[in-house]
């Protein structure tokens, strides 16, 4: 019991001490989890109407590859990119290991074939009337997608939502190609890491409160968007 | 395009639509978008066409539902809102696959009205379910039956000259006997379907012997009470099995060896006093009995 007050105490001690460097740490994590997921909707929802919607040869195949890409590795993930971006890599000239940038990248692989599942899969369950209903409008295809899009709003939301939980509780592949480089690409999920190493659970244990703080307030307003979607459908 | 669910007929108008350009085609399931009915009935529409919809959409009663959620609509509303923006559409050609299916009687009559002045300048294929409303809009009309046009031409010829036993029971021939050809003469025959013996019209194709089908509508058959003499070749007497109130009208069958079906108004069930057991006779003229080649 002392060890865990001890723990406690540790992570009220933390909380308290460290203000500017956890609020930089918080920050780093929130925009970078905010541009992937910002990256997967650009790329996975497009994708995921397209392959909702239309039919060809090898959709399932390509449902498939998907489906598996939803539950990547993310160390599996990081190792690919660090390979591919180490200094005497294919990509190596581009200078980005042990950056946000790459960190984003990271994670917009991870996230994208959330969003791209989740999306085929709600729009390829619209009823027929609405499908019908779509093709009736002879509308060209921006207006379609805006259409489909609107119309599974909530479970759009949802995906979203998926993605975005993906990649602020993964620490995988953004210590590999981030470096957990205080000041720098330390994030939340790596500096958990870090301090566990060291033995400082309290600590540990104060940034993993955050994150969950970080999670639930996200998730509340997504949350908020999609009932709000759901009443006004 | 007139038919019996499952005939084809939207499965045609869909393939329609697939196929040609320049068409505007109302599915028959409604589907209003998230948002005001508004949305529905003028996303992607610009301009002059925008300002037709909501024209449409007064002129079907609607105008006043586009604010509010579409979803929240009655069928009715709905179905007219979807059908103001494809009578808006500038195309030559409309596909209304049953735009009368979920609207009130009342309203009934303000979409008929709507859909044949939108058609006055172009061509509309409607599929209808219903006798009225094929006889209210239409000038032309294709049966189907089994994913095959049974029969097509002008309403009445279709209406009034059933070209098959299928075609007549599609379209509400209430009286379809069975029997086969036992004379001919001229364009006329006499059919034997069971104890009675029917003089009909046939086709020249029609002879002894032939097996067929001796179609006429309830509309055509006089109820009297008593045995007297008329032009009509077919005159039967037999005993009232059935009285059903149908609306405004009142159906009698006549069981006169075979059940034969009549309506009359309720004025005239008074004035025969007919109730079910009663005597009657039943008189149809051969002119307005077909006999059609048995399916």
């Amino acid at each position: 019991m002392d060890f865990l007050a001890e723990i406690l105490r540790d992570a009220l001690d933390y909380v308290g001490g460290s203000g500017a460097e956890l609020v930089a740490v918080l920050i780093r994590t929130i925009w970078i989890a905010l541009a992937a997921t910002l990256g997967a909707i650009i790329i996975g929802v497009p994708l995921g109407v397209g392959l909702g919607r239309v039919r060809f040869r090898g959709r399932t195949l390509v449902m498939t590859l998907v489906n598996t890409a939803m539950a990547l590795p993310p160390v599996l993930v990081g190792l690919v990119l660090l390979v591919l971006v180490w200094p005497t890599g294919p990509f190596g000239n581009l200078d980005i290991l042990f950056t946000p940038i790459v960190m984003v990248i990271a994670q917009v692989l991870l996230a994208t074939p959330i969003v791209i599942g989740l999306t085929a899969a709600a729009v390829g369950a619209l009823p027929a009337p609405a499908v019908e209903f779509v093709a009736s409008l002879q509308v060209g295809v921006v207006t379609r997608f805006r259409v489909y899009v609107t119309e599974v709003w909530p479970q759009l939301l949802a995906a979203v939502a998926t993605g975005f939980g993906r990649v602020i509780a993964e620490v995988g592949a953004v210590l590999l190609v981030g470096g957990n480089i205080a000041g720098e690409t330390r994030v939340l999920t790596t500096a958990i890491v870090q301090e566990t190493r060291q033995a400082r659970f309290g600590a540990a244990l104060a940034l993993g409160g955050v994150l969950l703080l970080v999670a639930l307030v996200t998730n509340a307003t997504l949350t908020w968007l999609q009932v709000k979607g759901e009443q006004r459908g | 395009m007139f038919g019996p669910n499952g005939a084809g007929k939207s499965t045609l108008l869909r393939h329609e639509f697939a196929s040609r350009n320049d068409v505007a085609y109302l599915p028959q399931h409604t589907w209003m978008l998230r948002g005001p009915a508004r949305r529905t009935l003028t996303i992607g529409l610009r301009g002059a066409e925008k300002v037709r919809a909501e024209e449409w959409a007064k002129r079907l009663g609607v105008a006043d539902t586009l604010g509010t959620r579409g979803r929240s609509l009655s069928g009715g509303e709905q179905k007219r809102v979807n059908l103001a923006r494809v009578l808006a559409s500038g195309s030559k050609v409309l596909l209304l696959d049953e735009p009368l299916a979920p609207i009130d009687k009342r309203d009934r009559s303000l979409v008929i009205h709507s859909i044949a002045e939108a058609a006055e300048d172009r061509v509309a294929v409607v599929v209808a379910h219903d006798r009225d409303v094929v006889a209210m809009l239409a000038t032309e009309v294709a049966v189907l039956v089994d994913g095959v046009i049974e029969q097509q031409g002008p309403v009445a010829d279709v209406m009034h000259a059933p070209a098959s036993e299928d075609v007549a029971r599609v379209i509400g021939v209430e009286n379809v006997l069975v029997g086969a050809i036992s004379d001919v003469s001229d364009a006329m025959c006499t059919v034997a379907c069971g104890p009675l013996l029917i003089s009909a019209r046939r086709s020249d194709s029609l002879d002894i012997g032939d097996r067929v089908a001796v179609l006429f509508g309830a509309e055509t058959v006089l109820v009297s009470r008593d045995d007297a003499v008329s032009s009509a070749q077919n005159h039967w007497g037999g005993s009232v099995e059935s009285v059903v109130r149908l609306g405004s009208l009142v159906q009698l069958t006549v069981d006169v060896g075979v059940p034969v079906i009549a309506v009359i108004t309720p004025a005239a069930q008074d004035a025969l006093e007919v109730e079910q057991g009663t005597d009657v006779f039943v008189s149809v003229k051969a002119t307005a009995v077909r006999a059609v080649e048995r399916a």
